[in-house]
């Protein structure tokens, strides 16, 4: 599905990435950790083709995305850290936008497909910028999901939201890999973390797999092991 | 090509979701435009350099009256009235009103003045200058009051000429017609005054009268201090909204094209409604039609690129800041110190020559040439080009900073 080898990023003198590689199938759920600043977002960032990499390659289905930048908004489904929203527009004119390009008919999501899953129908005529920040986050990944992409990446989605939003977006996650959805995803949450079926470190620019997938405080024993 | 539409579609929808806190805060600072305005314009036209100068004439004690007549005669010709007056006073406050500054010259007419010129005596009248710091006026009036003998004594030595001819060869009733139709000549060409001054109107507003000066100007600041008003709809996006947006490959100087379209259609047709209704309230208020400049086609395409110019500098102010509230503080800086280094605030020609000389670089500049280009329906295609040529440079600056931006990230 997801085939990513030696991908190096550097910004002048520094080297954020060091060669990451991994490769992800249908139906699994990536999880990617590590320090602030470690790098995470550059990664997501390069593996949904808005910043380039140094160097390395990307297969999205055996295709060099590389070479062919349209795969990568046909592949991934990408919801950045901050929300990418236009705030003066309604939910419903910020879903228009994000599906004008899809198949998809947004009437009938509303009413039964991501939009309707995550209550947005209900608050369609509502300015962006005077949403909560769980409803923004959701119509993100709404938007995300807008040319159904097979693969979603998410960049903490969790952080600052209540727990019944978070509970709401990991429910949905599960659903949507159980569907053969890919996802990868970078979270400091305990909760978005335990049902992964891969983890990787990223520190110092190496990404490592942590094969027993630890979590809570298991987890910070490893990532100050391997800052030592 | 649909998502470039339905984003240009978004960013007008937007703007226009914006009216109503525009127009109050444009008409907060139209108040403070107009204020600025009034102030300007009454400095210029309350300005002592528009005043006229005083000139004492001393006439003698016991003078005669065609003296007096004489001198009430000349002060009442249009081009010397729109310069001096004449005020008539002893030597004595004459001579103070000289020490003091406030009389720039005096004209000491002697006895018999008016006799004189008649049977060809010709006592010249003594014009008494200050000693020290005679003024540009002072020097306007003995220029004045020199051609003015000149003539005289041009006409004089004429009919004293053809006089002396007829004398001479004894030609019956010479003298009384030929001194007829010389004084004929000679008055029609003295008295029409306009022979002596070839005007040349020298304005520090160009060919805009001072109230058309401030409304260029005006207009150029209440747009530009509007621009703190869509502070929220041409502030810079969140890295995550120009992120997705690079994934859908609409570049982020299409998104800021459409911002401004946005703004610029908000403006002008709030310009152009107020404009209707000027239009129509003179049919109740005739006293409109005075005022209401009539424009056409060109200068209303031209008003749309005004506005559109203005935004873009101010896109690109809030692009290069930091932080909405440094671009506010940027914006309100740099507008008011760039209006008044092109001469919004005081007409250029009155500023130092080095300011003139930054001012030609400034947008502003050619943001006012533009604007009255349109009140006159005069606007040139240079100017027109400038103006885009201008607003090009802002929005490529604005996107080579975002990009800048998102490659530091």
């Amino acid at each position: 599905m997801i085939q990513v080898t030696n991908i190096c990023k550097n910004y002048g003198k520094n080297h954020i990435l060091k060669g990451a590689s991994f490769s992800a199938k249908k139906g699994e759920y990536i999880a990617i950790v590590g320090a602030n600043g470690c790098g995470k977002s550059t990664l997501l960032g390069i593996l949904s083709g808005s910043k380039k990499s140094t160097s390395g390659n990307i297969l999205y289905d055996g295709k060099d995305a590389m070479k062919n930048q349209k795969l990568f908004s046909d592949y991934v489904g990408y919801v950045p850290q901050d929300n990418p929203l236009m705030d003066k527009l309604s939910v419903l004119d910020n879903l228009r936008f994000w599906y004008c390009e899809s198949a998809r008919d947004l009437n009938e999501d509303l009413k039964t497909g991501v939009p309707a899953r995550f209550g947005l129908d209900s608050y369609k005529n509502y300015p962006v910028e005077k949403l909560s920040g769980g409803m923004r986050k959701r119509l993100s990944i709404a938007c995300a999901l807008a040319k159904n992409p097979p693969i979603l990446i998410l960049d903490e989605p969790g952080a600052s939201l209540d727990i019944i939003c978070k509970e709401d977006i990991k429910y949905y996650l599960k659903t949507y890999i159980k569907n053969g959805g890919t996802v990868i995803i970078t979270s400091h949450e305990e909760s978005e973390l335990d049902f992964c079926t891969r983890m990787y470190l990223l520190q110092n620019g190496i990404l490592t797999e942590l094969l027993d997938k630890p979590v809570g405080q298991k987890l910070i024993e490893r990532m100050i092991a391997f800052h030592g | 090509m649909a998502k470039y539409l339905l984003l240009l579609w978004f960013q007008i929808k937007a703007a226009f979701k914006s009216l109503p806190k525009l127009i109050c805060a444009t008409l907060i600072f139209a108040a403070l435009v107009v204020l600025v305005g009034f102030c300007g314009t009454k400095l210029l036209t309350n300005s002592k350099s528009s005043d006229k100068m005083d000139i004492a004439v001393v006439l003698p004690q016991d003078g005669d009256s065609y003296t007096s007549l004489a001198f009430s005669f000349l002060s009442e010709i249009e081009t010397i009235k729109n310069i001096c007056t004449f005020k008539q006073m002893s030597k004595e406050s004459a001579y103070e009103g000289l020490r003091n500054g406030t009389i720039y010259a005096v004209i000491l007419v002697p006895d018999d003045f008016i006799n004189h010129i008649i049977d060809g005596t010709n006592t010249p009248a003594n014009i008494i200058f200050p000693r020290s710091g005679i003024s540009t006026k002072s020097m306007l009036f003995r220029t004045l009051v020199n051609s003015g003998v000149t003539d005289i004594g041009a006409a004089q030595a004429g009919i004293y000429a053809v006089d002396d001819v007829c004398i001479d060869y004894k030609i019956k009733d010479g003298v009384v017609k030929s001194e007829e139709f010389l004084n004929e000549a000679y008055f029609s060409y003295a008295l029409d005054r306009s022979i002596y001054f070839k005007t040349n109107t020298i304005s520090a507003t160009g060919n805009l009268t001072i109230t058309k000066y401030y409304i260029c100007s005006g207009i150029v600041l209440l747009l530009l201090l509007s621009g703190i008003s869509c502070s929220d709809l041409l502030k810079r996006e969140n890295n995550a909204l120009s992120t997705s947006l690079k994934r859908r490959r609409i570049p982020v100087f299409l998104l800021f094209l459409f911002k401004i379209i946005g703004v610029t259609l908000v403006f002008f047709s709030l310009l152009i409604f107020a404009y209707l209704m000027m239009v129509l309230a003179q049919i109740r208020f005739p006293v409109i039609h005075n005022v209401l400049i009539y424009l056409n086609f060109t200068s209303f395409i031209s008003l749309f690129f005004l506005i559109f110019g203005v935004f873009s500098l101010v896109l690109f102010i809030f692009q290069f800041a930091n932080s909405q509230s440094l671009g506010v503080l940027i914006l309100f800086t740099f507008s008011t110190l760039m209006l008044f280094i092109s001469g919004g605030f005081i007409p250029s020609s009155l500023l130092p020559e080095a300011v003139q000389k930054i001012g030609l670089f400034l947008p502003t500049t050619y943001f006012i040439k533009l604007c009255g280009g349109i009140i006159t329906n005069t606007v040139t295609l240079g100017t027109f080009m400038i103006n885009a040529a201008f607003s090009a440079l802002f929005i490529c600056g604005a996107a080579f900073s975002d990009n800048l931006r998102q490659n530091r990230l």
